[in-house]
């Protein structure tokens, strides 16, 4: 392999697993948000409300980099990888090109409606937009894995002139492959949203931080939830497994039948060389799994200890489901290595070699110098985010900006300790939702401007629609 | 026929890109200056903050069109001009985290700092899509389909003064925004400021034109220079208007004024090309026709159809934000970015 290969690669796995690691979490997130602000909808419950803004707004901000380096990801396919685009892009780019217009555009709108929505949306319009764009971020997963399941296991082309061409779209969209990765990820993901939940009410529970209520009740709702998804995800993961031991047995080596006759098939196309993956995709299979098993005993034991709260009184437990945060985010990356790892040395398996897939003529220059751009960016980004996540969730719900009313948003306000705006939105968003119809009243309104009254608990009731 | 379709759409979400996060980049470029306090620069943020994810998103889902409907553009402009995607996309991801991060932390300093990476990264990309308009404008050299642009290209006048024109054209679509946004005296001093940048933006786009002219390598790649002049003139007096448009009140005409003259090079670019995507330099056989450059008929034909069907939902969310959102804002608004 030469250097511009190697730099490629190297660039197209720091920014994926970059991403990926925002992407899981956000999507275990929004779906305990959407589950939280459902029960604030029909309650109208502000413990509810709550919950909602604090675990939102580390879901905001961990989204932040998600769509920063799925930016990055999305160019990178022109940029580095345009044998691919070239050769596959008439049925690669298409399932790319719906998630970014049907999901992605559609997540982003709804998104910013969601973030300055609060008070100023009715309570239940307010809950359906989350709806929406938990229901819009799980579509891109689906549409991202189709895109990637074509990689793995091409299905519904012919290849006419040197070019493949889309033969068979209800194939490429029903792709055994993609939909037990879809499947499998989407566990996952909600395992890596549990062990957030877990890790962070955990923190709190153990340093007796004085919110013992409100994350007793995240906890309530993760803890029993979390070996459930652990055991789903495995189980998902063995279905995909019957499926693509068949469809890219090279991945599996020696272990599977019928790894020497495919071989034996590449080399009689494409000529002598080497079929079989790097070890390391072998290393990743074990990494992936290995944490599954501590991530299931752990849960199923911190479960046990939930009678009569036993739980808050086990320092040593809350401790370690603080530190298990770690495990997920291992078994995320290592299962895209051994996914991607894999398939080598393939971009689409047994169709188009990765050393074809790469833009003609690059030098290893531009791709250095664009790896370090992307990797030092990102790697900056990245610990500024998790420090930002980790200051947020340290601090507490009274720390929350998310949906904070204006007449609490003053400027000089840093950390917790602003107990009384609290009282005062509670107050106000009691009736909000519900209050007049709210039909006729012009947009102008949102200009208080006349009298600032910040206690009045009228004020956040200010609607739009 | 459906790779007409594609281009139309491509067109639509590059033009809503430039108008609406025009507004964003503009903002970042001139926001700070425009502001005299802290006040003030909470009111800017809360002006534009609730449209900043759903206005970038328009270039991501025209990167999504170039990745599935035109593979030809996307392995030739995107790889042909590595330099220049790398810096806008560096910058892209700098801005979002930028904006997302400021206000997470109380502070002068904290902010201050993520302002100003903000506003080199808005700077940045107005400048890179201004140099962008301005090379395709003119022939490239392309042959056999694959793009090897010299740094140098970028250099020549049509791209520089291109460029200067898009930040100028940005600044005052922001002000204009601002001018029918914001409330009290910031909205008064985005119109007087609006009425400042408009001649000079006028004057660069005017003299862009006739630097494409009198340069025979841009000159060259105006295949059909008619429509792009009457457009041209058509972006010149939209940015004349929309300050005055501003001043009188005219809060919907306004910002629709100055975002036609943002999204303008769209339609100059399309208009001055049409039936090619890009004009080769080394002759018209190298030329990249729109339906090369589309993918097969086969897969447009089956997910244009989805993309379409799709298309007035989307369009409804984005007026909804902008319903919802349609107020003038001040400083105790919201301002979450």
């Amino acid at each position: 392999m030469d250097d511009v290969l190697v730099l490629a690669r190297l660039q197209f796995a720091i920014t994926a697993i970059a991403h990926y690691v925002f992407v899981a979490l956000t999507l275990g997130l929004v779906t305990y948000l959407v589950v939280m602000q459902t029960r604030w909808a029909v309650t109208g419950d502000e413990r509810h409300r709550r919950q909602t803004r604090f675990w939102g707004q580390l879901y905001l901000v961990n989204y932040a980099l998600g769509i920063g380096t799925g930016i990055v990801m999305e160019f990178q396919f022109g940029l580095v990888w345009s044998g691919l685009t070239h050769y596959t892009g008439n049925v690669f780019g298409a399932p790319l090109a719906i998630e970014t217009l049907v999901a992605f555009f559609a997540e982003s709108t709804l998104l910013g409606l969601w973030i300055f929505g609060w008070d100023r949306m009715g309570r239940v319009a307010h809950t359906v937009v989350l709806w929406l764009v938990a229901l819009t971020a799980w579509s891109s997963v689906y549409f991202v894995l189709t895109a990637n399941g074509f990689l793995n296991h091409p299905v519904g082309y012919e290849i006419v002139d040197g070019q493949v061409r889309l033969t068979d779209f209800t194939a490429l969209l029903t792709n055994t492959n993609a939909l037990s990765a879809t499947a499998h990820i989407m566990a996952g993901s909600m395992v890596t949203g549990s062990f957030f939940v877990i890790a962070v009410s955990a923190w709190h529970l153990r340093r007796r931080t004085g919110h013992e209520e409100f994350f007793w009740s995240s906890m309530k709702l993760a803890l029993p939830l979390a070996p459930v998804f652990v055991a789903l995800t495995a189980a998902l993961g063995g279905v995909q497994i019957g499926f693509s031991v068949e469809q890219t047995p090279t991945k599996y080596g020696e272990r599977s039948p019928e790894t020497a006759a495919v071989v034996r098939g590449f080399t009689e196309r494409f000529g002598p060389g080497d079929y079989l993956p790097p070890e390391i995709s072998r290393t990743a299979e074990v990494l992936m799994v290995i944490p599954a098993l501590f991530m299931g005993a752990l849960t199923v034991l911190a479960v046990l200890f939930m009678v009569k709260r036993n739980l808050i009184r086990r320092k040593v437990l809350l401790w370690l489901l603080t530190a298990a945060l770690v495990l997920p985010y291992l078994s995320n990356v290592s299962g895209w290595v051994f996914r991607e790892v894999g398939r080598q040395p393939w971009a689409v398996y047994g169709v188009l070699k990765t050393e074809d897939a790469i833009t003609p003529g690059l030098t290893s220059g531009t791709v250095l110098t664009s790896l370090l751009v992307f990797g030092g960016l990102v790697a900056l980004l990245v610990l500024v985010d998790w420090a930002l996540l980790l200051r947020f969730a340290r601090r507490g719900p009274d720390a929350t900006q998310l949906g904070r009313a204006p007449e609490e948003d003053g400027e000089d306000r840093d950390g917790p300790g602003g107990g009384a705006g609290r009282a005062g939105g509670a107050g106000g968003t009691g009736g909000a939702g519900e209050a007049g119809g709210g039909s006729g009243v012009p947009g102008q309104t949102t200009a208080p401007g006349v009298s600032s009254s910040p206690t009045s608990p009228s004020s956040p009731t200010i609607r739009t629609f | 026929m459906w790779h007409i379709v594609w281009y139309t759409l491509l067109g639509l979400l590059l033009a809503g890109y430039l108008a609406l996060d025009g507004i964003t980049l503009g903002t970042g470029i001139v926001g700070r200056a425009l502001a005299r306090d802290e006040a003030e620069r909470r009111t800017v943020a809360a002006a534009t903050g609730p449209f900043f994810l759903g206005n970038e998103v328009w270039l991501i889902a025209a990167g999504g069109i170039v990745l599935g409907g035109f593979p030809g553009l996307e392995s030739s402009v995107i790889s042909g001009l590595y330099p220049l995607v790398v810096l806008a996309v560096g910058a892209l991801l700098v801005r979002e985290a930028a904006t997302q991060f400021r206000r997470r932390v109380p502070g002068a300093r904290w902010r201050g700092f993520w302002d100003g990476l903000v506003l080199l990264t808005c700077l940045l990309l107005a400048l890179t899509w201004g140099a962008l308009g301005g090379a395709l404008l003119g022939t490239l050299p392309l042959r056999g389909g694959h793009l090897d642009i010299d740094p140098s290209l970028l250099l020549r006048p049509v791209p520089v003064l291109s460029a200067l024109t898009a930040v100028a054209v940005f600044a005052l679509h922001a002000t204009v925004f601002l001018a029918v946004r914001a409330a009290g005296p910031l909205a008064e001093r985005a119109v007087s400021a609006a009425g400042r940048l408009a001649p000079a933006a006028a004057g660069l786009a005017v003299l862009t034109a006739a630097a494409a002219v009198a340069d025979g390598n841009a000159r060259d790649g105006l295949l059909s220079p008619l429509p792009a002049a009457l457009l041209l003139l058509a972006a010149v007096a939209a940015l004349l208007l929309a300050p005055r448009l501003a001043a009188h009140g005219r809060r919907g005409l306004a910002p629709l004024a100055s975002g036609f003259a943002a999204l303008a090079p769209v339609l100059i670019l399309g208009a001055a090309h049409y039936p090619q995507a890009l004009v080769s330099g080394a002759g018209p056989h190298e030329n990249l026709s729109v339906a090369e450059a589309a993918a097969d008929p086969s897969t447009l034909g089956v997910v244009g159809p989805v993309v379409l069907f799709v298309l007035p939902v989307l369009l409804a969310f984005q007026a909804m934000q902008w319903w919802a959102f349609r107020g003038r804002t001040d400083d105790r608004s919201p301002a979450y970015f």
